[in-house]
């Protein structure tokens, strides 16, 4: 009975210690996770002819968006061309768990945007652990005044 | 038969000893990446410390009482060199009433350690409900108190086993006195 005692006490102290060594190292190593911004939300500013993203940074390490490229996919009411645009500086950084306003400019002498067009923004981005670089893929259909999608995978309807 | 069941409980025991060591606190001990090891190590060293004379006290216990429930003599002189209190009280006492006052011997070790470890335990707590705030120092207490734990379990498990052998003791000694 004592011997059962003891034993179960045993237990107890042991998963307590290991429960908190194992969880210290887990978060040391978690918090050392950098995490992919994600596009929050996105609005078409049609006076200054850009589009606005709101960008989440969701993780524990500050990201850097450094630039961007955009790709036009015409819709079928409009008079523009398609066309692609690359490497526009930025040079944003977002600190951990906040939000930033990105502005995406479209190409100065294009038409405004009409219903239906598609612009695909490129954001390449990088964090202070590695020298890579990594992208990551809006696509944003324009569909009606003050309604868009704001996902990341885009409304292609 | 009786030299089966040691051998058998002495490689259970060194088996255990080598998980003990290599699982969580030899990992810890020969390898502390992380701040929160220290913490817990300098907990375990330190309460050591604390808890020597109580570990050693109570093994010398349980060793003696083990041989004494064996059936094998004792050195009485050895008992009474062990205790404080002066030879003209000791020397009308039975036996179990002397094992009674060695116990009570540590007791002011015991109480020592476990006011220590009721302090770690209740800083602890308040850390760990963000009474005080966990920021800056909560998380390194906390390690401590998980390293005074492990020795605070081991002191209790040896305490409550050599108060058992007591009472072991007492009821063979009425044996003996009732069959004369």
């Amino acid at each position: 009975m004592l011997t059962l005692f003891i034993a179960i006490l045993g237990l107890f102290v042991g998963s307590g210690v290991g429960g908190y060594i194992t969880y210290n190292r887990v978060m040391r190593t978690v918090q050392n996770i950098p995490a992919s911004p994600i596009v929050v939300g996105a609005e078409y500013d049609k006076d200054n002819n850009r589009l606005v993203f709101s960008v989440l940074n969701p993780g524990t390490l500050p990201l850097s968006l450094d630039n961007y490229s955009i790709a036009f996919t015409p819709g079928e009411s409009t008079q523009q061309q398609a066309y692609f645009i690359s490497n526009i500086p930025l040079g944003i950084t977002i600190n951990p768990m906040e939000v930033a306003v990105v502005y995406i400019n479209l190409k100065k002498e294009a038409l405004p945007l009409e219903i239906g067009d598609i612009v695909t923004t490129t954001i390449f981005y990088s964090h202070p652990l590695s020298p890579d670089v990594y992208t990551v893929v809006h696509p944003f259909v324009y569909e009606k005044k003050g309604k868009t999608p704001s996902d990341t995978t885009g409304g292609k309807k | 038969m009786r030299r089966w069941e040691n051998i058998i409980g002495g490689l259970i025991f060194a088996l255990f000893l080598i998980i003990l060591f290599t699982g969580i606190i030899g990992f810890v001990l020969f390898w502390p990446r992380f701040p929160e090891d220290v913490a817990f190590v300098l907990g375990f060293l330190s309460f050591w410390l604390l808890a020597n004379r109580l570990l050693f006290g109570y093994g010398q216990f349980i060793n003696f009482a083990e041989l004494l429930l064996g059936g094998s003599d004792y050195d009485r002189d050895y008992v009474q060199s062990r205790l404080s209190l002066p030879h003209h009280i000791l020397e009308p006492l039975t036996l179990s009433a002397l094992l009674l006052v060695w116990l009570r011997e540590l007791d002011k070790y015991k109480y020592t350690y476990y006011t220590a470890f009721l302090l770690i335990t209740l800083l602890s707590i308040l850390f760990k409900f963000n009474l005080l705030g966990y920021g800056l120092v909560g998380n390194y207490i906390e390690g401590t108190f998980w390293g005074a734990a492990v020795i605070t379990f081991i002191v209790f498990s040896l305490e409550l086993i050599a108060h058992t052998y007591v009472e072991d003791l007492i009821s063979m000694e009425a044996k003996e006195v009732a069959n004369g």
